[in-house]
């Protein structure tokens, strides 16, 4: 088999599962999800929001297959020549590597379906005593049959998203190494794999801190009902790591004896969490004090030796303000301040809710790059406004 | 193969491949379905699973095997693939001792995570390449022996034992609620429930 023929074949592998995938996911919607909005299951509300992140997939990808097929329109659709050694691949490769670094960002909101895809799970699969969830699912799929299974459907994203790197190394390695199609296609497959990469650590954060954060976003919808709400999803997360609160004894009170806190801080797009875990002193050793998203926090917090959380707190982007503190010696310490606004005075004379501020100290860079995160939050939530 | 599904009972299973990259899973799910094999091109296979039957005493056993093409480095998203699976082949590559080391984290995973009847193989794959092995016959053997998982060594090239490892997990696995034909409002449904299965196959039996 020539080199050109193979490549023939990815390429074509790649448009027509694109194509099958689209029409997998439409049938998802139309097979489980759109009726599943008629039923009355425990804890629906949970699924309507796997509802809309896959009719967000959807439409992404509708738009990415789009320019999957204009790459390769002209060049193979209109060839019948058997060996193919007319077609401009050049053409078509750098058409197709542009596709993916176009949308490669956009490809991140599948971060936020893997996390509502375990809470669906949940519910639908493990509701034992659900009767109702039990007798949909299987009126759905009266034969069984695991290929048309809500779960087989469900995994396909996932399936998809780890397919792309495959397909983009298969096209790369059968490139001349010194072209520019090679180097293009090197970087969509960097792209991609980043990708997959941000959605196991999306994934990892949720399956470790998803139970806490769902119940901050659940107390806030409950306790501000008219609001726009705050959307504690990981794939709204734009920052997170740990880091050393200062003043948090005003808070907890006295540290029990050989017990440390872990203090983690999460930058959502509308707001911030802070968690404070209690652990045994000494247990691990921090390697680093910060991290955008990378991969470290899950050696930290899986170590034996973990108390309960202490406390945890979620406060809207526009209740929050931070403070950088000036001077040789704040300098040295990365000492900032976070700022939860106290609530002005209200028309009926009620007093509201005392300002809080809660005093860290990061690395100068985490420092740095907290601050920033947080302010390029604010800065979107009053744009929008 | 007609006769027996006309007369015999269909049993639907989902089985899962894991293993290190470049060890062979597509190769030998691909093998097993299709009877094809690629020396060169790297079988990719686009279908999320594939599924095939086979023929036991007079019970037909029908895979549907789930290909978790590409997912190991991406740790975390893993248990979608392996929640409510029924059977795993774990595969290694018996020329790559790395490989190996891999396969044995999957099987403690596996054991500790997934339904805990799942009946697990090891695949120590591409045996048609002795002569650069580095792992032995009787480290994979001795391995699957303390584990408690089938063995075999395999090879998607030649075929060797390809068809015979779901051979060995189709008579392990534990034979309860058939697929019947039409809606089917029977408990302990197969694919989602193994809680739900145990139950009803203490009822029946």
């Amino acid at each position: 088999m020539s080199d050109t023929v193979k490549m023939c074949r990815v390429i074509m592998e790649l448009i027509e599962t694109e194509r099958q995938y689209v029409q997998d996911l439409n049938c998802l919607i139309e097979w489980y999800l759109e009726p599943l909005k008629n039923e009355k299951i425990d804890g629906i509300e949970e699924i309507e929001q796997l509802f809309g992140n896959i009719q967000e997939i959807v439409h992404f990808q509708k738009m990415f297959t789009q320019s999957l097929e204009a790459a390769i329109d002209k060049e193979i659709n209109q060839h019948t020549d058997p060996d193919k050694e007319n077609i401009n691949f050049k053409k078509i490769l750098l058409a197709l590597g542009s596709a993916f670094l176009y949308y490669a960002h956009h490809f991140k909101l599948y971060s936020s379906f893997c996390a509502s895809h375990s809470k669906a799970q949940k519910i639908l699969l493990a509701g034992n005593d659900d009767d109702d969830a039990d007798d949909f699912l299987k009126s759905h799929n009266p034969m069984q049959q695991h290929s048309v299974a809500l779960e087989s459907y469900l995994i396909k994203p996932i399936q998809r998203i780890l397919k792309y790197p495959l397909l983009l190394r298969q096209l790369k390695d059968l490139t001349d190494v010194n072209s520019d199609e090679h180097d293009h296609l090197k970087e969509a497959l960097h792209g991609m794999e980043a990708v997959a990469e941000h959605i196991n650590e999306m994934q990892k954060i949720y399956e470790e801190h998803g139970v806490v954060l769902d119940e901050l976003a659940k107390q806030y919808k409950d306790s501000n009902p008219n609001e726009r709400g705050l959307d504690l999803n990981v794939g709204e997360l734009q920052m997170y790591g740990t880091v050393n609160w200062l003043n948090a004894s005003s808070e907890l009170g006295k540290m029990k004896r050989g017990m440390e806190l872990l203090t983690l801080l999460f930058i959502f797009r509308t707001g911030v969490v802070l968690m404070a875990q209690e652990k045994v002193k000494g247990k691990r050793k921090m390697k680093s004090n910060q991290n955008r998203l990378a991969p470290f926090l899950s050696d930290v917090t899986n170590g034996s030796g973990m108390g309960g959380t202490r406390y945890k707190t979620a406060i809207p982007v526009d209740q929050l303000q931070v403070r950088l503190m000036v001077g040789d010696a704040h300098e040295c310490h990365g000492i900032w301040e976070m700022i939860h606004c106290g609530s002005r005075d209200e028309e009926d004379g009620r007093a509201g809710r005392p300002e809080k501020v809660y005093q860290f100290a990061s690395s100068q860079e985490a420092r740095r790059d907290f601050i920033k995160t947080i302010h390029s939050s604010i800065r979107e939530s009053v744009q929008q406004q | 193969m007609a006769s027996a599904a006309a007369t015999g009972k269909t049993f639907q299973f989902k089985l899962v491949l894991l293993g290190e990259s470049a060890v062979g899973k597509s190769s030998l799910v691909l093998r097993f379905v299709k009877g094809q094999f690629y020396e060169h091109q790297e079988s990719t296979i686009g279908a999320a699973f594939l599924t095939q039957t086979i023929n036991l005493d007079d019970m037909v056993i029908k895979f549907e095997i789930w290909d978790t093409a590409g997912q190991e480095r991406f740790h975390s998203l893993a248990p979608m693939y392996y929640r409510g699976a029924q059977a795993a082949i774990v595969v290694y590559d018996i020329t790559n001792k790395e490989s190996f080391n891999r396969a044995k984290v999957w099987i403690e995973e596996l054991q500790k995570q997934a339904s805990p009847n799942i009946v697990i193989a090891l695949a120590g794959n591409k045996n048609d390449l002795d002569t650069s092995r580095t792992t032995t016959y009787e480290e994979g053997s001795a391995f699957a022996e303390e584990n408690n998982l089938l063995f075999l060594e395999t090879s998607a090239k030649t075929a060797n034992n390809v068809n015979e490892i779901f051979m060995v997990i189709a008579k392990k696995l534990p034979k309860v609620n058939p697929t019947t034909a039409g809606p089917q409002r029977a408990q302990g449904n197969v694919d989602l429930n193994p809680q739900q299965n145990t139950q009803s196959s203490k009822g029946c039996c």
